[in-house]
């Protein structure tokens, strides 16, 4: 919470973009950069969440299919952080399927969007979870 | 005159008095009774008065009632169809985002594997397929090659010849083909395809993508996949075109030393 | 609404219902006993039952609105209410007979968006004014909250299990 606060102050929010497809995250970039965040990016799970202890981001966006570390295993070493534990976490999955979904939100997860990725409601809930 | 006559008299005058007598209260109650109707008329029209100041109060207060909610409803017509607007400037700009990320992706590299996974990523993220091939086609020998694949038997189609189904048809006619009826994964047929589209450098083919089924929870293709697709079938046949006259020329610069 | 969180739902289904899985953006409805699955964020979900006819249907809208244009779908809510409606009315229930229930519009973050206009309480909104206007009673609904949703409706006797996420 007091980190939020800061940002708030700087007045611009901080989003975590995570996908080993450059495709995925040049997307991203250009449909978030409309909100004028600060966009960081990290290309697997494992620099992730390493990136985001160091960068204390204030939404992040991820992707499931990751070498290295999954989304879902990115997930639940982020909830163990204290940095993290609270940040809204979004993923971006490319099966929609139940059981998939479901191990998200047991990963932690806040909320998912499939892909491929629709502009408008990627900014809605990207916008709902910044609190906008 | 006698007693009885004189008595008579006596009553008959009483009684003439106690009339006029009476008729005199009577018009003087009359009298009273015409002030008090008068006195109430004028209360009335006072009343009267007042009742319609406090209507057209209200009239007043109901109009302007009429006129505040003519504008709220205004006002709630405008922000429906600004966000009517806003909702298709940012759906058109979602879109525009897409081709152009694809584009770039396409023409960022000279490096052959490179735009091959540049191709995938479009495919998979951007269309929503995770069965699909690219195919090179080799005019001489009439057979198309995998260059790139996901979620398809690449021994069954790793080489094929060129000239039958659907995917024959696109190559002989140029065209996109995307199947009828069917914008789903829902077909029967045991290799759906959903779409082709010919690789094109300057109007010759030079191979196909083959799309053989969306994501599961695609409902089906949508115009802007129609866009990617003509997108794909030009930039991403140059952009492999490129790379090929690109190694080959490093080749031919290495050769020559 | 019958039936809480928690209870496996294979309990119930003693294999006479088709289990069917119900994406974002997606609308279901049958004739044939199903128990259709959704997970919900702050998505919703507005699932319609006809008792009289035992035939019932559900969504899972994105977005509240969708104005016009040419790609409407299911995916907005006003979409996504409207056809459900119209469909079941194309099975032969009747639209003064239908029972509502909604789900969703969760994961809310703090309590400085625990107002009336995060994405997900205006998802619900515009459920429940579509079905006030459409005369259509809302039996039973669990929306809001922190947490995402795991829905499961049974549209043949309208009766819908939640689990928390």
């Amino acid at each position: 919470m007091a980190q939020r606060k800061k940002e708030d102050i700087v007045g611009r929010k901080k989003i975590l973009l995570v996908d080993d497809a450059g495709t995925i995250l040049m997307m991203e970039k250009m449909i978030l950069a409309k909100g004028g965040y600060d966009l960081v990016t990290a290309k697997d799970g494992q620099e992730a969440v390493e990136k985001a202890e160091k960068e204390r981001p204030d939404l992040i966006l991820m992707d499931v299919m990751m070498p290295r570390m999954t989304g879902f295993e990115a997930c639940v070493q982020l909830r163990q952080s204290e940095t993290t534990r609270l940040t809204p976490i979004i993923l971006v999955t490319t099966r929609g399927e139940e059981g998939n979904v479901e191990k998200g939100y047991q990963s932690g997860c806040t909320d998912y969007v499939t892909k491929p990725i629709n502009g408008v409601e990627l900014m809605s809930k990207v916008k709902t979870y910044l609190g906008e | 005159m006698s007693e009885e006559e004189k008595g008579g008299e006596g009553y008959v005058w009483k009684v003439q008095e106690e009339t006029r007598r009476f008729a005199k209260d009577l018009l003087s109650e009359n009298e009273r009774l015409r002030s008090l109707v008068a006195g109430l008329q004028r209360e009335n029209r006072d009343l009267e008065g007042a009742v319609s100041t406090v209507r057209a109060e209200l009239d007043r207060r109901r109009r302007e009632e009429d006129e505040l909610k003519r504008q709220m409803a205004q006002i709630r017509e405008e922000n429906h169809s600004f966000s009517e607007k806003y909702l298709e400037v940012e759906t058109h700009n979602s879109n525009l985002a897409n081709l152009y990320v694809a584009s770039y992706r396409l023409h960022a590299t000279l490096d052959r594997r490179e735009i091959l996974s540049s191709i995938q990523e479009i495919i998979i993220n951007l269309i929503g397929s995770e069965e699909f091939g690219i195919f090179e086609l080799d005019p001489e020998e009439a057979t198309l090659s995998l260059a790139g694949s996901m979620g398809i038997d690449t021994a069954r189609y790793g080489r094929i010849p060129a000239g039958s189904g659907k995917i024959g048809e696109t190559i002989r006619r140029g065209e996109i083909y995307l199947a009828e009826g069917k914008e789903g994964p829902s077909s029967t047929e045991e290799t759906p395809l959903i779409a082709c589209i010919p690789l094109k450098v300057e109007g010759r083919v030079t191979g196909v993508i083959a799309i053989f089924r969306l994501l599961q929870h695609k409902a089906g293709l949508e115009a802007v996949d129609r866009e990617m697709f003509d997108l794909l079938a030009t930039h991403a046949a140059m952009a492999l075109y490129c790379a090929g006259l690109h190694t080959r020329m490093v080749a031919g610069v290495k050769g020559g030393v | 609404m019958r039936g809480g969180a928690g209870r496996p739902p294979s309990v119930m289904d003693r294999g006479s219902r088709l289990n069917v899985y119900l994406h974002p953006g997606q609308c279901y409805v049958s004739s044939d006993p199903a128990a259709v699955t959704t997970i919900l964020g702050s998505c919703v979900s507005v699932c319609l039952w006809d008792p009289a006819l035992s035939i019932g249907g559900m969504n899972h809208y994105l977005l509240p609105y969708w104005a016009g244009g040419s790609s409407a779908s299911f995916r907005y809510g006003n979409v996504a209410v409207q056809c459900l409606i119209e469909n079941l009315l194309t099975l032969g229930c009747a639209q003064e007979r239908l029972v509502a229930k909604l789900f969703g519009g969760g994961c809310v973050i703090d309590a400085f968006n625990e107002g009336e206009n995060h994405l997900g309480m205006k998802n619900v909104r515009v459920a429940r004014t579509l079905l006030g206007e459409a005369g259509i009673r809302v039996a039973g609904e669990d929306v809001g909250g922190r947490h995402g949703r795991k829905l499961i409706f049974q549209t043949d006797d309208g009766v819908a299990w939640v689990k928390s996420l």
